[in-house]
């Protein structure tokens, strides 16, 4: 086709610049210019008022590396991060067949899976630490006046029992979105396919692996891909729940930088903290993106 | 490149975990609301009046040119009262001297630090703050000395050991003034105490002996010790465990002594009491706050509280005894003195200079605010104790009761707060003791590692 009867006229050659504009601000503005300053401050000697004094050292990194709690405080980010979106998944693709059925009340189940993502983080996170609460939590009553135990549980009392209560409630709040999402692929796969499958004599598990979960595949690469990034950024429920207590074997990047940041001032070490933190999600999304265009054109 | 763009999509998001980092994002400002009028004296001996000349200050929002000298005060939040209180203060003060407009700004701990640090950062710092420690801003020479600025009777009326206690090692100036004071002492649930037949203990051995008894008695089901080892109060189980041996945060001539052996034995002291059941569950999440309503629903017998604490549960009947000691190395008590403090920005923190008028105004407005008749009623308000002798007077015309707790006060120890990093030994501190509570590492080995952040 000739060029020239694409190209348009005037200012209407700049139209989609135009319409971009107010995102293209808001991100410069929002994530650009935060980010450029987060990786300078990373490179520089930083006072304790978070005055940047000087530029070009790698004394930041050096220290957060040094620290003996930050390898621990790395895995569990990452084990945070892969168990919420494995166990999510699961759960959400289960429940996103199950309200692609047809049942009663299906719409209003559908509206209620919603309100723990529509509630706020924080609103949520605290229900979820005063549920737990060993002296007065709800949990706690109703397993006590259910007969179930006799005396309190202690689930925040260790790093262990803590830390895998904050993945139960990051599942929690996960798994709504995801379903939706999920949901979403769905009922984008057309019945046809299912029809000719049942003619052909195929099962409820031959569907679900031959059609369904292949043709959900897409949903699930974004599904994946966007909650990653979600849970490993996550600051609220932790910060909430434990604060990263005790000695920092519940905290995550995100609680840890924070910690850095505004208990011990160290602004330079948190800026180096985000960083890292960058790297490792950067990492991730090139090898999992890789992975998924190496399958998809095998 | 569909691919192509999800990946780029992925980045971007990716980005904005980066964004986290770096400077603290600037808070809102609270209103200065008008407040109901001032109940308050004026005080009986005026100082010279400061000049009616109006201060060029850029950071004054009024764009009037003849406008009032401008003062921007970050306060501290002590309670619910605390605003109130300080308005009808600083209502009164403009009252008596309108050239002078004092912005007041009273900020929760959670976000005081964050906020003030933020604005400093852009060159927007307040003139009086209260809230931080001189420590995070002496090395980028921010701060006024007091002495420079204040009046000689002011100064002279701080407690010496407040004012001792503010000299910064290796510099030998003092860069903060007292502003407000407590003590910590052991605060016993009486009717525990009675049921049980048992007193206040003294030592260690007597602290072993009587929690022995409470849990016995209740079958476990009331605490007897409470252990604070929580983010916020980390930091006090030194002051708590290791004073009370001969040890401390530092030595005689400033330096960390953390894994010093009387500490390392305070330490063992006190996972001993959690280990054998004597104290409460989460002593690493549970904050005083917690354990204040513990005591007061009568749920945990011995405490080591703030001096505030009868005032906040006034229902509550407690004995009150010296935090116990190991009698086998010590021969008395160390009492716990806190003091926060009230520091003063000079221009390198400003986006303009202070003209002389103002620095007179703001020596004017210290005295007014020092002055017995204001100052001391706020501190019985917040159940907090005088840093001046003046206001000490009147605490023991108005409340001789509380100002019992001034002949402890004096006696006090403090923590090192002016140590540039301190906030490293706090936290270490607290990094230590839920190590040690937990069981993830030996006394020895958490107060090693503490030693080594605070060295570094």
């Amino acid at each position: 086709m000739d060029a020239r009867i694409r190209k348009k006229p005037g200012i209407a050659r700049f139209e989609a610049y135009l319409w971009m504009l107010p995102t293209l601000t808001l991100v410069s503005v929002f994530v650009l210019f935060p980010v450029l300053e987060s990786v300078y401050m990373s490179f520089s000697k930083v006072s304790k008022a978070g005055i940047i004094k000087s530029f070009g050292t790698l004394d930041n990194f050096r220290y957060v590396l040094k620290q003996p709690v930050f390898p621990r405080v790395i895995v569990n980010t990452v084990v945070w991060t892969v168990l919420i979106v494995l166990i999510s998944i699961v759960i959400s693709i289960t429940l996103a067949i199950v309200l692609n059925e047809r049942f009663h009340l299906r719409r209003i189940t559908r509206t209620m899976l919603l309100f723990p993502w529509a509630t706020s983080g924080f609103i949520t996170a605290c229900v979820w630490k005063y549920a737990l609460d060993y002296q007065y939590g709800s949990v706690n009553a109703l397993l006590i006046r259910s007969g179930l135990v006799k005396k309190n549980i202690n689930f925040l009392g260790n790093a262990d029992s803590a830390f895998a209560w904050l993945i139960f409630v990051g599942v929690f709040v996960t798994v709504p979105f995801m379903t939706f999402t999920l949901l979403s692929g769905l009922q984008s796969i057309s019945v046809d396919y299912y029809e000719a499958a049942t003619i052909d004599g195929a099962g409820f598990w031959d569907k679900l692996f031959k059609i369904t979960l292949p043709l959900l595949r897409p949903a699930i690469n974004v599904t994946i891909v966007l909650n990653v990034i979600y849970c490993f950024n996550s600051f609220v429920f932790v910060h909430t729940i434990t604060g990263g207590t005790p000695a920092h074997r519940t905290d995550t990047i995100m609680t840890y930088l924070y910690w850095m940041a505004f208990s011990k001032g160290n602004y330079g070490a948190a800026a180096a903290i985000s960083v890292i933190g960058f790297i490792v999600l950067l990492i991730f999304s090139v090898i999992y993106m890789n992975v998924q265009m190496k399958e998809e054109t095998a | 490149m569909k691919k192509t763009l999800a990946l780029l999509l992925a980045l971007i998001m990716a980005l904005s975990l980066a964004a986290c980092g770096g400077a603290p994002a600037a808070s809102s400002e609270a209103g200065n609301e008008p407040a109901a009028e001032s109940q308050q004296e004026s005080k009986e001996e005026s100082k010279e009046e400061s000049s009616a000349q109006p201060a060029s200050s850029e950071e004054a929002e009024p764009a009037a040119e003849e406008g009032p000298i401008e003062i921007n005060f970050v306060a501290a939040q002590y309670s619910d009262a605390t605003e109130a209180y300080m308005r009808k203060v600083v209502e009164a003060y403009e009252k008596e001297h309108p050239n002078v407009k004092i912005n007041l700004e009273v900020i929760g701990w959670d976000s005081i630090s964050t906020t003030v640090n933020t604005r400093v950062a852009n060159k927007q710092a307040p003139d009086l703050y209260n809230g931080g420690s001189a420590g995070e801003y002496i090395e980028d020479d921010f701060l006024y000395k007091p002495e420079d600025i204040l009046s000689d009777e002011l100064i002279a009326d701080f407690y010496p050991t407040f004012w001792k206690n503010n000299i910064v090692p290796g510099l030998g100036e003092v860069y903060q003034i007292p502003y407000v004071a407590s003590v910590r002492a052991l605060y016993c649930n009486k009717k525990i105490m009675d049921e049980v037949g048992v007193k206040p203990p003294k030592t260690w051995d007597e602290v072993r002996d009587v929690c022995a008894k409470i849990h016995d008695f209740y079958n476990g089901d009331v605490y007897a010790w409470g252990i604070d080892a929580s983010s916020t109060e980390g930091q006090t189980t030194v002051a708590y465990y290791c004073w009370s041996n001969g040890g401390g945060y530092v030595d005689a001539d400033g330096n960390y002594i953390l894994n010093c052996p009387a500490n390392v034995e305070g330490f063992t002291y006190m996972k001993e009491l959690y280990d054998n059941g004597w104290t409460n569950e989460n002593p690493t999440s549970e904050t005083r706050d917690d354990l204040q309503k513990l005591v007061a629903a009568d749920k945990l017998a011995m405490l080591v509280t703030a001096c505030f604490f009868p005032a906040l549960y006034p229902d509550t009947e407690l004995y009150i005894s010296d935090i116990p000691y190991n009698d086998k190395t010590q021969s008395s008590s160390s009492t716990l003195a806190v003091q926060d403090a009230l520091i003063f920005f000079n221009e390198n923190a400003k986006a303009t200079t202070d003209s002389p008028e103002k620095l007179a105004a703001i020596a004017d407005f210290c005295d007014y605010f020092y002055a017995p008749e204001n100052y001391t009623p706020f501190m019985i308000q917040e159940g907090l104790l005088p840093a001046t002798i003046s206001g000490a007077e009147k605490l023991a015309q108005d409340d001789p009761e509380k100002a019992a707790y001034m002949s402890v006060l004096e006696g006090g120890k403090f923590y090192a707060r002016s140590k540039p990093n301190w906030k490293d030994c706090s936290t270490s501190c607290a990094d230590a003791a839920q190590n040690v509570l937990t069981g993830m590492q030996t006394p020895q080995e958490a107060l090693d590692e503490a030693q080594a952040v605070v060295q570094e």
